[in-house]
């Protein structure tokens, strides 16, 4: 731990300033700032149409910020395709689990390592001996994240196949295989039942620990969020209202009146 | 039938298997909707005819064959670079009636333009809806070998090549490169997230089918030695994706089948009788009914996304084992 204090001491991992979004006459995103340091787990909360999975969208490049900056390692990455941003060490699941149904699950991790393969067409079509060293070295990696996420009973199987459990594992075994340092997680709980929770919790914390990465995670469940976050960002219609470790954000009042309402009726004028 | 007619039908199959082969690279495993690969196989298929007319030389013998087909290639490659910058950026529909387009185009500007004749048709004029021919003159343009034909493509030349085509687009199929091309084909933005530079693997895809697309026209040249426009049209095209679809879009192998399937079920219908009724003369009926049928009851195409199709493993009750399981536990 002492040696993760150092470099988060060196620098931030990420961040951004002021970024803003909006799609017509709708501010989906206002003046957006946030940092991450190496090694924390960053809860993202707030009531439906809050506009967090935008903020999502926005880092990982699928919109384009109206205004404002995002550095991820002192990387300027604003701007940026998607692809690009990926292989910075972004990576992303998706509030719609959004998988390759109609290939096998180890093809859905193989595909994560897209990036970092080493051999060309040449060698893939005419099947040289460098295409089988790789392929058996990605082939192994890949089982090692299905392992971790105890889904590799099924590594054969048409990834439509899968029960909605597994299927979320898969995605975020996926977004881990690409050899991301920043993982964003939007919903990993949703549709999970309490145990499955618990387990989740547990599992990203491992995740954590185990590969160095950074978390940042879109939750609507509070337990997982309350248990696992070192901090938590409140967002109410693209506005940033709250920042501050779980305990702070729940007793603000700010944050309960956005969830749950000020209790009296509001004057109109 | 005749050997000659069967030759001939056996060499025509061959072509169109590869033209398969080609469109299941855009349509099945990319899943871009291509409606114009006659187009491709027209450029092709002229590409080799005039480098034939004009720069034979007989001495090579079958390398002949090499430079037409590489030229056809290259003539393929290069219109599928022009017409894929623009229009990759178009999604589904929008793709499919531009390539239409383009299919269509190709076959009208064939039929209006004119080449030179070269030194095979010495002050004549060449092209138009006539198409192009390869005559020789024994002795007049080539004293030394006057027995010269460029008729290479004789049926098993066709499916040799039908053979390393299918074999070379299958293991770049399980490739990362084939990976990347389906995730695009499942979801863009999946793969986008995944670090797939969309753009550039569909582009690739594009060029390779046009490639391979080239190639069949080179294929076709060099056994039919004589080419017109009319036959580049858009029923081809259609024909061609009817194969992919019946064998199984996203399927090699199946794109073959689909190709003997759909290539041969005509002569079999000509030469049956039912009650007296030749059934030949119901062709395009027997053709839809057997399509729907076939649709009906296989609606991902026989042989579904897989090289070796599900039916035939359960046929033959065999459990494919996963070969890679073997490298986790050693």
């Amino acid at each position: 731990m002492k040696q993760l204090e150092t470099i988060q001491k060196e620098f931030k991992q990420f961040f951004a300033e002021g970024v803003s979004k909006s799609f017509g006459g709708l501010k989906a995103v206002d003046n957006f700032s946030m940092e991450l340091n190496t090694g924390e787990i960053v809860g993202l909360i707030g009531p439906n149409g809050a506009g967090k999975t935008t903020v999502f969208n926005l880092i990982t490049g699928m919109e384009t910020p109206d205004s404002g900056k995002f550095y991820f390692q002192r990387d300027f990455i604003t701007g940026k395709p998607p692809h690009m941003i990926s292989e910075l060490g972004i990576a992303r699941t998706f509030q719609n689990i959004r998988l390759l149904d109609y290939l096998t699950v180890i093809d859905n991790i193989k595909i994560a390592y897209h990036k970092h393969i080493s051999y060309n067409f040449a060698h893939a079509s005419l099947r040289l001996p460098k295409f089988f060293s790789v392929e058996k070295e990605i082939t192994e990696k890949s089982f090692g994240f299905l392992e971790l996420f105890g889904i590799e009973d099924s590594a054969y199987e048409l990834a439509s196949s899968l029960p909605y459990g597994k299927r979320r594992k898969l995605e975020m075994a996926r977004a881990l295989a690409t050899e991301a340092s920043l993982l964003l997680l939007d919903e990993p709980a949703a549709g999970l039942n309490p145990r499955e929770t618990t387990e989740l919790t547990e599992l990203i914390r491992k995740i954590r620990d185990d590969f160095h990465v950074s978390i940042f995670l879109i939750e609507h469940d509070m337990s997982l969020v309350m248990n696992l976050c070192e901090r938590v960002i409140v967002l109410n219609f693209g506005e940033i209202i709250a920042h501050g470790t779980p305990h702070e954000v729940q007793n603000n009042p700010d944050v309960i009146e956005a969830y749950l309402g000020t209790g009296k009726k509001k004057n109109v004028s | 039938m005749s050997w000659f007619e069967f030759n001939s039908v056996l060499g025509n199959i061959g072509i169109f298997a590869i033209l398969a082969l080609s469109l299941n690279v855009i349509c099945g495993m990319t899943g871009l909707l291509q409606l114009g690969q006659a187009g491709f196989f027209a450029i092709g298929a002229y590409a080799a005819g005039l480098t034939s007319i004009y720069f034979t030389f007989p001495e090579l013998g079958v390398l002949n064959f090499a430079i037409s087909a590489s030229a056809a290639m290259m003539a393929a490659g290069i219109f599928s670079i022009i017409l894929g910058i623009p229009c990759l950026r178009l999604k589904g529909d929008y793709l499919a009636i531009v390539t239409l387009g383009f299919g269509e185009i190709t076959r009208l500007v064939l039929i209006n333009l004119m080449f030179p004749g070269g030194k095979m048709h010495p002050g004549e004029k060449i092209g138009g809806a006539t198409g192009i021919k390869f005559t020789e003159f024994p002795g007049d343009l080539w004293p030394n070998s006057p027995n010269y034909t460029a008729e290479f493509a004789s049926w098993w030349f066709i499916w040799i090549a039908v053979i390393i085509i299918c074999v070379f687009l299958i293991n770049i199929k399980k490739s990362s490169f084939g990976r990347a091309m389906m995730c695009i084909r499942e979801d863009e933005i999946a793969a986008q997230a995944m670090g797939i530079n969309i753009s550039k693997y569909k582009m690739i895809a594009f060029l390779l089918s046009a490639v391979v697309a080239g190639l069949a026209g080179a294929l076709f040249f060099h056994k039919e030695l004589s080419i017109a426009p009319g036959k580049f049209n858009l029923i081809c095209s259609i024909e061609i994706l009817l194969m992919i679809v019946l064998g199984g879009l996203g399927s090699f192998s199946g794109a073959v089948t689909g190709a003997v399937v759909l290539g041969i079920t005509p002569y079999i219908l000509r030469h049956v009788e039912i009650c007296g009724y030749r059934l030949g003369e119901y062709q395009q009926l027997m053709y839809a009914v057997l399509l729907i049928i076939l649709i009906r009851l296989a609606p991902n195409g026989i042989f579904g996304m897989n090289e070796v199709p599900v039916w035939i493993g359960k046929l033959l009750k065999m459990k494919n084992k996963p070969p890679a399981k073997q490298n986790e536990t050693a």
